[in-house]
This record gives C-alpha cells, structure tokens and sequence, in this order.
C-alpha cells in the first residue's frame, strides 16, 4: 500500500488533479473523486472503472497526445496531460447519450442494414465518425521520434510475473539459463499484491528473483503476442515524455505462459452501470491504492469462496448490504451511477455492486502459438491443451485452481437491451439473441456480424458470455460452440511503436552539396537523392529550366551526375562466359578498350535490366546497371555462378565509384583540357573506354551517348567526387557549361528513343516487343531466355513499343491511354514536349499492326481524345552522326 | 451422379464426412522462423531474400514442354522441398536448404558447391 501523501500533481481536463507514489492514473482520478471515466462507443453510455486490470476498455483516456491509453496501467507522473475522450461537453454530461434513446433505430447489424447504397454511406459517414468512437489519432508532429525498436535474446521467456511466473523463472535461472521476465504490471507479484490470502513468502521470491543475475526482468511491459519461432512481440510503454516508446522483439529458446487467470463481468441488465465492478478491482482499489470504492455494497457471487471479498470489504468499512447469487439478480437499478440491485426477492440500495465474475485462463498468447481450447465443464473454462514444442504453461493459465461454478454463463434468460455482452462497441445480449435468428448462429460469424470481441479488449471482457449466449440460443454445448481466434496484437499496440523510429535511409552522391551550391531542386529515385533540375535564377519555372539544361548539351556542354549507376567490377578468367549466359548479347567477344550495351532477360525472355559491358584489360570488366535493379543484378550474377566453378569474382563499387556523364559538342573541348588522353575519334572512338587521369584523378572514360550527343562516362573514386565536378565546370566556363539534371536527361534520351527499362518496358515486356529485336543473339549456344526468345523471334508481337508525334499543341501525361476506334488499346509510357521537333513527343505501347510509319492513333490527353502520328524514326539524329564526331 | 462442380481432382472418397484438415498444418501462426545460414548460424527469416524451389534447369535443345515446365511450373510443395535462399543482410551468399513448408522447419541448409 502506497503512502499516504499527495506527493504530486498531474492536470486532468484542464485541473490539477493530486495523485500519490504508486498510484496508475485511473487510481489518482477515482480518489479525486472521479467516477465517469469514459463515455461508450455507440450509446455514450458512463462508464467505470471495471477490471482496473487493463482488460476491458472502461478507462481509456488520453495521456500526453497518445489516444485509448489504459489509465488503469500507467503509472502516474508530475505534468501528465490527461484529457477523457468521445464525450461532448463533459464526461459526467455527455449530450450524445441521447443517441441511447435511439437504439431501436440501430438494430444488430445495422451497417449492413441501412448502408446498402454507397450514397447512404457518404451521407452518414461524417456523422457516424463524430457520434461514434474512440480517441482521435495524434497529428504526426506530435508522435515524431518517440518510437524504437530492439531486439533481445532468452533462452527462457516467462511472461507474467506472478507467483507461478516467479517460480518457473527461479527454477530455470538455478539451472544456469538466462531467463527474460515480463511483467505487464508496475511491480511483481501478480495476484499475491493484492488477495488477501496474500502469501507471506512473495516479498522473499521477489527478492531472489531479483537477487539472481541471469534473469533479466522487463517491468510494465505487455506482450502482445507469440509468434513463430517463439518470437514474442513486447511493448515497453515510455516513462516519461522525453523516453522512447520501445517495442521489443524477444526471441526465446524456450516460452513459459504464465499469464494466469482475469474475471469477465457477469450477464444482466445494466451490468454497466458505473459502481458495477468486478471483485478483482475492488481488491486492487482497496489493498494496492487504499480507497474505499463506496460505502454500501451488495456482492454478486457464485460461490461461498467467491464471497471471500465480503471480508476486504468490510476491512474499509464498505457495509456489505447483501451477497446474492447471479441466477437471482434481475437488473441493477440507477441512471448513470447504480444505486441499487434489484433480486427476484428483494431489491438493496448500495452505491457499489461488487460482481464476481468468470475466472478465464488468459491464454490469448497460447492459443496464438497454436495450441488448443477446450472446455473443461469441471473447471468450467476453456482450457489451453496441445503445446507447441517449446511453449509451455504454469500456475492458473492452466486452469489449475479453477472450479466449475454453479451456473456456467448466461446465468439467466439472456436477452435483453441493457445486458451488456460487448462493453467495447455496446453489443447487448438482446443483439447478440437478435443475430442468433437472423442466421449468424457460429461463434465466428456472430463475432463478424455483431462485432463482439473485436473492440480494444480483444474479447476478454465479452468472449466466454458471448459463447453462453450463443450456445443457449442454439442449444449447443459450450464446448460445440467453440471458441473466437485469438489473434496478435493483444492487447492493442499503438502504431508508432509498430513502426519505430522513422529512419528513412538516404543516400547521396559524391557530388551531393556541389548540387544544393548550384540550385538543385532534388528528386528521390529509391533511397538516392538525384538533382531533378537545377533552378540557376530565383523564380525560374522547371520548364524553363529544363530546356536552358536540354539547350546547353545540344548546343554547348552539360554535365551530369551519374554516380547512382549501379557499378559491378567483375575480375577472373571465366567473366565472359558468365557474361554470355546471363545477358542476351554476345560479350565474350568483346575487345579490351571497347564498350557494348547489354540487355538482361529471364529465362522467360522477359527483360529485366540494361547497361553498359566495358572491357578494361582482358580479365576486368565493370558492368553498370540501372540505378535501382544492382542489388537484383549483383544476386543474380551470384546465383547464376553457384555451383559453375567459374572463375569470377563481383565486387560493388556503386558506393565506391562517382560517375558523370559530360556530353554536347563542346565537350571534348572541355575534356581535352583535363587529361593527355588522346580524345580524337580516331583515337578514342565511339563505345570505346580507356583509363586515364583526368584533373589528376584515376578514371575510366567511356565514350558513350545515352543523350545523343558526343559525350564521356567518366567513374572514378568517389572521393575525388566534389573536386573534379569543380573542375570540369571549371573547365567548361568557357564553353559555357551546365550541370543538368534528371528531367533534361529524360528529355534527351526520348528524342533519342532510348529506353529505360522499367520505365518505358514493364514486368511483361520481351525485347522484340521494345524494338530491340537486335539485342538477343540466339546464335549463342545458351544463355538466359534463349529458348523463350527463340520461340518470341519467330512470332510476331501483338503489342509494339512506338514512337509518336502529338499533331496538336496538347503534352499527354506518363501513362495515359491510347485509344483505337474509341477503345483502349495501349499506352503512353514516357511523353515530353521536343525543343527540337517544336512537338510533344513520347513512347507508347500500341498493337503491332499500328506501330508503322504514319500510323495515327488517338491519345486521351485532359479528358478529351488528341490525334498523334506514330513514327519509326528516331526523333533527333536519327544517324547517330552527333555521337561519333 | 453428383454434380461436379470443378474438374475432377483425384479427390479422396470420404463418404460425407468433411476432408479433416491436412496432418501437420499448424493454424495461428505468424511468419517470423529462423533459417540456418551455413555462414552465420540461425538467422531472422527477414534477412533473407526467398529464391524459390531449387529445379533441374533444361538442356539448352531440350524440348519446349520442359522449358514451360521449368518456367512457369511450381511444385509447391506440402511438405520438405529445396530451396534457394539468400543472406541479403548477411554474408551475401546465396545457399540450399531444405524446408518444411508445413511448419517452416529448416532441417538442413548448405552450399550446393559441397554437396556435388
């Protein structure tokens, strides 16, 4: 028992409320004099304190911005926020609970009954959102950062910290092995806390366990369930506002279920009145927090020992009016505080009715992991039977003590408005009744339709009178009737704690801060951030930057950060072999110093990535990939060599290398300053690469075009990153140089009809179909997708990726329809306006018989249908002269 | 005659009595075993990347039906089958093992290279 000193204050709605050491906020508020905690889901029916347990959904609050927070379970702390929820203007008034009134308006199923029109649903909906619910969720600023993940091992896990709890983790821990446990409650004890039969030896089983270094316990953390390979999912709610909320996963070599047993509130109308609760909680009240929860109670027990609390109460001076048998009880009386108990017999005033209710065995995490629940009429509960291998069960979550009462639920002719089944979302007895005739009569489809057991208690509140009603409505057994699934998370985890800390993985290139100096307006492609386009002048729209960029690799020079390439270095004897198999092209044949494209298809002939093969000496190759499919094409490199005795070895150098790409008819100009390689075409040709230093950097020059001009790729080390852009923009004033971005890049390549894998071909897309019917060369003895291409060549395709012309001054989007005699016959894939055809151009995938020269389609561009010109033609340099000056 | 309603599965005669469910499918239960890497021990199934039913890739002339096969077919088997796996978040290693798909037991993992 706490001391008693108001030792600190805490602002509940607005007012400070005093709360002592030890007490959980729903305490502090009940001994402030506190009654109503929440308002219901549907009916705003006051609610109470029930199980004061964290077990039924009668004290959600909302605690520092986080909504539906168990105040029952956080302990209290100096400055908390407390605010109540789902109640207009106040708690102890709430206007809405005039929708009660109203229930015969919302019979069972009531969604399903009145929304059978869409419109129905639009119309209700904004109202049925304020009239019902729980807490509202926190804005995203409010959640940020507080949130992470941890991993830790056991080899045993206990969960539950009760005696039977604290026995298995002794015995496991003398054995030597280290012992995980988790206790859901602020202190160990279980039920001993506050029973009255409290065993004097607890203290001294605290202590050893305590004393005992290999176990390590996680207090006030709830597990929330019990997953494969005894993974058990735990979350550690924050102690204070600054803390992280922690969810942590425990993978255990062994499990212990030691959760042991809860009380469910019993079947009669008004079972909810505030002053209704179950015998447990009053306990709680009276021996942890030291309040006496009334003054006159009656107590509604099934047995003599039940009837055991009678002495607790009398302890607090609470003068037990009567104890009463449940079949007897006909209503509690009251309006929104019960003040009295209304008998076959008799009728008490009391302002306190102490019900004690089922014992059920909480074995939710149990039946997670896959074991079974049978009831056992003797102990009058459903039982966890049939163990998974290395999940195990103690103490009362076996059904150990248990012992069938007299009755088994509903202990009276069940239906009726006001018996509460379903606290969560007010499902009655009456509903449930309702159903049964309506055909809903399985325990799963009853669960369904009426939405018991599926509010934040997760059925442990209405799970087994559910089951009693439904199997004296259909005259089945208990056992017949069967249980609901139990299902993880339970009880409920917020989603913060689910998703954890907001990393989101970034990945930048060398050359990142040279492009934030110049202006970039940045574009994320997977985790890389690449420059879109640089605005050089304040106010300049995309527009006019992307052509100034497109204008300056045309007319002058540009420069382009291609580091996020995916750069494979392939070394050993047996790469062209490996070359050969995985690509369609032939690339064994290749000369050292040369350069070829490579197209990478399935076994089904499906293509899945391009880029570029060179040849630095006879066993070196570096192989880029697209910036996205590396690690797809590092696995796959890898599985094709399993078992091959190949000798190659792949390294990454993604990371390793920067790269850019300096292209435009100035840029050998530019380049010839930098290096005492020889630039000239004779020299150095078209699809030729060589190693040479350029501004005193290592590098590999590729001599390729991917914008249509003459240009060099040049990779070297990403730390010399920052210093050669400089000096290649350096050496470029005065050619007027310009670094651009991904948007004029796509700008240039698509007037050159260069397609980007994945962006203009998708997960279906052969290369016969992209008109690239010259990549594969089936005249190689084997290699991926032979036989599908062999089979692909000889057939014609039924769909054709194509050029076009927009006739009209109109730019389609990425993605709009192509329609041929008003139906939907392909698709635009990449569209953009030509500076050099004065056009909107693009890519479209039309049927095969269209895709000719002068073929016209329509394309669905704003709502309205623009005629467009397919072409066969390459839309600038069709001759490819530029690139090889 | 009774109607059939789907092409005839060699379905067992039960003689009304409802199909019991298959012997060893566990229900309840949630993705999250371990796989044995012959690297790095008993890992997380997350940091793997699953490569699918370990087949016997056709000759290069053999006949298209086998082709399909080895494409499009999947044995998925209920029971033990070998499997490609790889440590994407490990050693980076792609490796064999053999697994229960009814209870996702892994009861032997290798590197095919030591087997041949």
């Amino acid at each position: 028992m706490s001391e008693p000193s108001d030792t600190l204050t805490f602002d509940f709605n607005g007012k400070p409320v005093n709360a002592r050491a030890g007490d959980t906020v729903a305490s502090a508020l009940y001994r402030s004099g506190q009654r109503i905690f929440t308002r219901s889901f549907k009916y705003h029916r006051p609610r109470g304190l029930l199980c004061l347990s964290g077990k039924c959904p009668n004290c959600l609050m909302n605690v520092d911005g986080t909504p539906n927070v168990r105040t029952c379970m956080t302990p209290v702390r100096a400055g908390m926020r407390v605010t109540h929820q789902n109640a207009y203007p106040s708690l102890e008034n709430d206007w809405l609970s005039v929708v009660q009134r109203f229930d015969w308006l919302m019979p069972v199923g009531w969604y399903y009954k009145t929304m059978t029109d869409p419109r129905m649903w639009h119309a209700a909906e904004p109202f049925v959102r304020k009239i019902a619910g729980l807490g509202t969720p926190p804005s995203v600023d409010d959640v940020s950062g507080n949130y992470e993940h941890c991993y830790r091992h056991a080899e045993v896990a206990i969960i539950g910290g009760g005696p039977a709890g604290l026995k298995a983790a002794l015995e496991s821990a003398t054995k030597g092995e280290q012992v995980t446990l988790v206790d859901d409650q602020p202190e160990l004890g279980g039920h001993l806390r506050y029973s009255k039969n409290a065993d004097a030896s607890l203290p001294e089983l605290i202590a050893r366990v305590q004393a005992l270094p290999n176990i390590q316990v996680l207090q006030w953390c709830y597990c929330f369930g019990l997953y494969e390979g005894n993974l058990l999912g735990i979350v550690q709610p924050r102690k204070d506002p600054s803390d992280a909320e922690k969810l942590i996963h425990l993978r255990a070599g062994r499990v212990v279920v030691a959760t042991g047993a809860y009380e469910s509130p019993l079947l009669f109308p008004h079972n909810d009145l505030v002053g209704v609760m179950l015998s447990t909680a009053v306990q709680r009240l009276i021996r942890l927090y030291g309040i006496a929860p009334g003054e006159v109670a009656v107590v509604v027990a099934r047995s003599p020992m039940e009837a055991a609390v009678v002495a607790d109460l009398g302890e607090v001076g609470i003068h037990v009016a009567a104890t009463v048998a449940p079949e007897s009880v006909v209503k509690a009386v009251g309006n929104k505080y019960v003040t009295g108990l209304e008998t076959r017999d008799a009728r008490y005033n009391c302002d306190l009715v102490v019900v004690c209710g089922h014992r059920i065995p909480d074995a939710g995490l149990l039946n997670q992991a896959g074991a079974r629940l049978q009831w056992d009429p003797k102990k009058g509960a459903f039982i966890p039977t049939d163990f998974p291998a290395n999940i195990n069960a103690v103490g009362e979550v076996t059904g150990e003590s248990l012992v069938a009462p007299a009755t088994i639920p509903p202990e009276r002719d069940p239906a009726s408005k006001r018996a509460f089944v379903c606290l969560c979302s007010d499902v009655s007895s009456q509903d449930l009744v309702d159903a049964i005739d309506e055909g809903f009569d399985h325990i799963e489809t009853l669960k369904r339709y009426t939405t018991t057991t599926m509010g934040p208690c997760q059925g442990r509140m209405c799970q087994l009178p559910a089951i009693g009603v439904c199997a004296r409505q259909t005259a089945r057994s208990m056992g017949e009737t069967g249980v609901t699934t139990a299902r993880p998370p339970n009880p409920g985890v917020t989603l913060g704690a689910l998703a954890g800390a907001r990393h989101h993985p970034t990945r930048r290139t060398p050359m990142h801060y040279e492009h934030d100096e110049s202006g970039a307006v940045w574009l994320d492609m997977g985790e890389w951030k690449r420059p879109c386009y640089y605005q050089t002048q304040k106010g300049a729209t995309e527009k006019q930057c992307v052509v100034e960029e497109y204008r300056a690799v045309r007319e002058r020079v540009g420069l382009i950060d291609v580091s996020t390439l995916g750069k494979l270095d392939l070394k050993g004897r047996d790469i062209g072999k490996l070359l050969d198999k995985i690509y369609a092209g032939r690339l064994s044949d290749l000369s050292p110093g040369r350069v070829r494209y490579g197209v990478l298809c399935d076994e089904a002939g499906i293509m899945l990535d391009d880029g570029t093969v060179s040849r630095l000496a006879d066993n070196h190759f570096l192989v880029t990939t697209t910036t996205g499919n590396l690690d797809f094409v590092n696995q796959w490199m890898k599985w094709w060599l399993v078992g091959t005795g190949w000798d190659v070895h792949i390294t990454n150098l993604t990371a390793g290398l920067a790269a850019v790409n300096l292209a435009g008819p100035n840029a050998r100009n530019v380049l010839a300053g930098l290096t005492d390689c020889d630039l000239g075409t004779k020299a150095f040709p078209y699809m030729a690469c060589r190693s040479a230093a350029v501004a005193g950097v290592e590098a590999i020059l590729m001599r390729i075009g991917f914008v249509g001009e003459m240009g060099w790729e040049i990779h070297f080390p990403a730390e010399s990153g920052p210093d050669l852009w400089k000096a290649l923009l350096e050496a470029g004033r005065k050619f007027d140089i310009r670094p651009f971005g991904i948007e004029a890049q796509r700008l240039l390549r698509l007037e050159k009809r260069h397609v980007i894998v994945g962006v203009d071909s998708d997960a279906l897309t052969n290369p016969y179909e992209a008109g690239m019917a010259w990549a594969p060369k089936l005249d190689k003895e084997d290699f991926i997708g032979r036989t599908a291409l062999q089979r692909l060549a000889g057939k014609p395709p039924q769909q054709k990726l194509a050029g076009f012309i927009m006739n009209e001054e109109v730019l389609p989007e990425d993605g709009a329809a192509i329609m041929v005699n008003g139906q939907l016959a392909g698709r635009v894939t990449s569209a953009r306006f030509s500076p050099h055809k004065q056009k909107a151009i693009g890519l479209a995938w039309v049927p095969a018989d269209l895709a000719r020269e002068g073929a016209e389609v329509d394309v669905r561009v704003g709502g309205r249908l623009a005629r467009a010109k397919i072409t066969e033609q390459t839309f600038y340099d069709p001759e490819g002269a530029r690139l090889r000056r | 005659m009774a109607f059939v309603a789907w092409p005839s599965w060699p379905c067992p005669d039960t003689g009304g009595t409802p199909v019991p469910h298959r012997k060893g499918i566990k229900e309840n239960k949630f993705l999250s075993f371990l796989v044995h890497c012959p690297n790095c021990g008993n890992r997380s199934v997350y940091e793997f990347r699953f490569g699918g039913e370990v087949k016997q890739r056709p000759a290069p002339g053999a006949p298209e039906v086998d082709w399909v096969d080895y494409i499009y077919t999947k044995a998925n088997e209920a029971g033990v089958q070998q499997e490609w796996w790889y440590h994407r978040s490990g050693c980076r290693e792609w490796f064999q093992a053999r697994r229960n798909t009814l209870t996702n037991e892994v009861q032997e993992s290798f590197f095919p290279e030591d087997k041949l």
